[in-house]
């Protein structure tokens, strides 16, 4: 048992780093089992096509996140808005480790599949979307949040999420398209100031 | 001299951006001049450590490595 979701976990770890460092479209299965060591017959085992891997590295990588920095970040015991601060040095600092480490900044994994993928297959695209919903959702309870204790005003807090959602996503395809993960840096703190009004 | 310790922080087994977000959440904690002694294994944390302190104004006091671990000491400002 522990073999059989070693090579799962396997697949799934070299699927991801190879579909964030390249083309979803340019990595075959092929690639994947050479890289990963594992024979075809194996890889259908687990997943019956590429988007059924697709499928599940998107499930992986969001689950890791969610355990991983988006929970430090979205602290309960944080000040609200302060968590904001952590949300943004998390993807300087996760980005610029991985220029450090391969000379070019990755981008966001979703971002980038969003960008490759929502046009050619509606399923991934579904998939990617509802993962940005959930992030959407993890900014609309900050701003419930900090309103309720008073940091900001009260405002339009389905929209304002996804406008700062927006704002974190463009400001990382940015950065990327100038190789600068910086920019993140400098441009990050401002979406504290990201407000959209209620409409009366 | 040696430096006095206020906190320390086990960052071992973490992996970026990790401890650089608990390296932030305790210094917050901390007064000024107070320091915190960061260890981690995450060989990212070199650079993204000093970047840090560059960044947040924060002196590094240290770097040191050993056993695999990385040390760090850093003094609140």
């Amino acid at each position: 048992m522990k073999h059989t979701l070693d090579t799962r976990q396997r697949i799934l770890s070299t699927a991801r780093e190879l579909f964030h460092g390249n083309n979803y479209a340019d990595i075959g299965i092929k690639q994947i089992c050479d890289a990963a060591n594992v024979q075809k017959g194996s890889f259908y085992h687990f997943f019956p096509s590429k988007r059924d891997l697709a499928l599940a590295v998107i499930d992986d990588m969001a689950d890791d996140w969610a355990h991983g920095f988006v929970k430090e970040a979205f602290d309960q015991d944080l000040p609200p808005m302060e968590r904001l601060d952590y949300l943004i040095d998390a993807a300087y600092y996760w980005q610029k480790a991985a220029k450090d480490l391969e000379g070019r900044m990755p981008g966001c994994l979703f971002g980038n599949l969003v960008l490759e993928v929502s046009t050619r297959d509606d399923i991934l695209r579904a998939k990617l979307s509802a993962v940005f919903d959930k992030t959407k959702v993890r900014f609309e309870r900050t701003l419930e949040q900090a309103v309720e204790t008073g940091a900001i005003s009260p405002l339009d807090t389905d929209l304002t999420a996804q406008a700062m959602l927006a704002y974190l996503e463009g400001m990382i395809l940015l950065a990327k398209s100038r190789n600068e993960p910086e920019v993140i840096q400098k441009l990050g703190p401002a979406i504290k100031g990201i407000r959209i009004e209620l409409m009366h | 001299m040696s430096i006095e310790i206020t906190e320390t922080l086990d960052a071992r087994g973490l992996n970026c951006p990790l401890p650089i977000l608990r390296t932030r959440k305790v210094i917050s904690t901390l007064s000024e001049g107070d320091v915190l002694e960061v260890t981690a294994t995450d060989p990212g944390s070199l650079k993204d450590i000093e970047s840090f302190c560059n960044q947040t104004g924060h002196e590094l006091l240290s770097s040191s490595q050993a056993d695999g671990n990385f040390v760090f000491q850093i003094r609140k400002q």
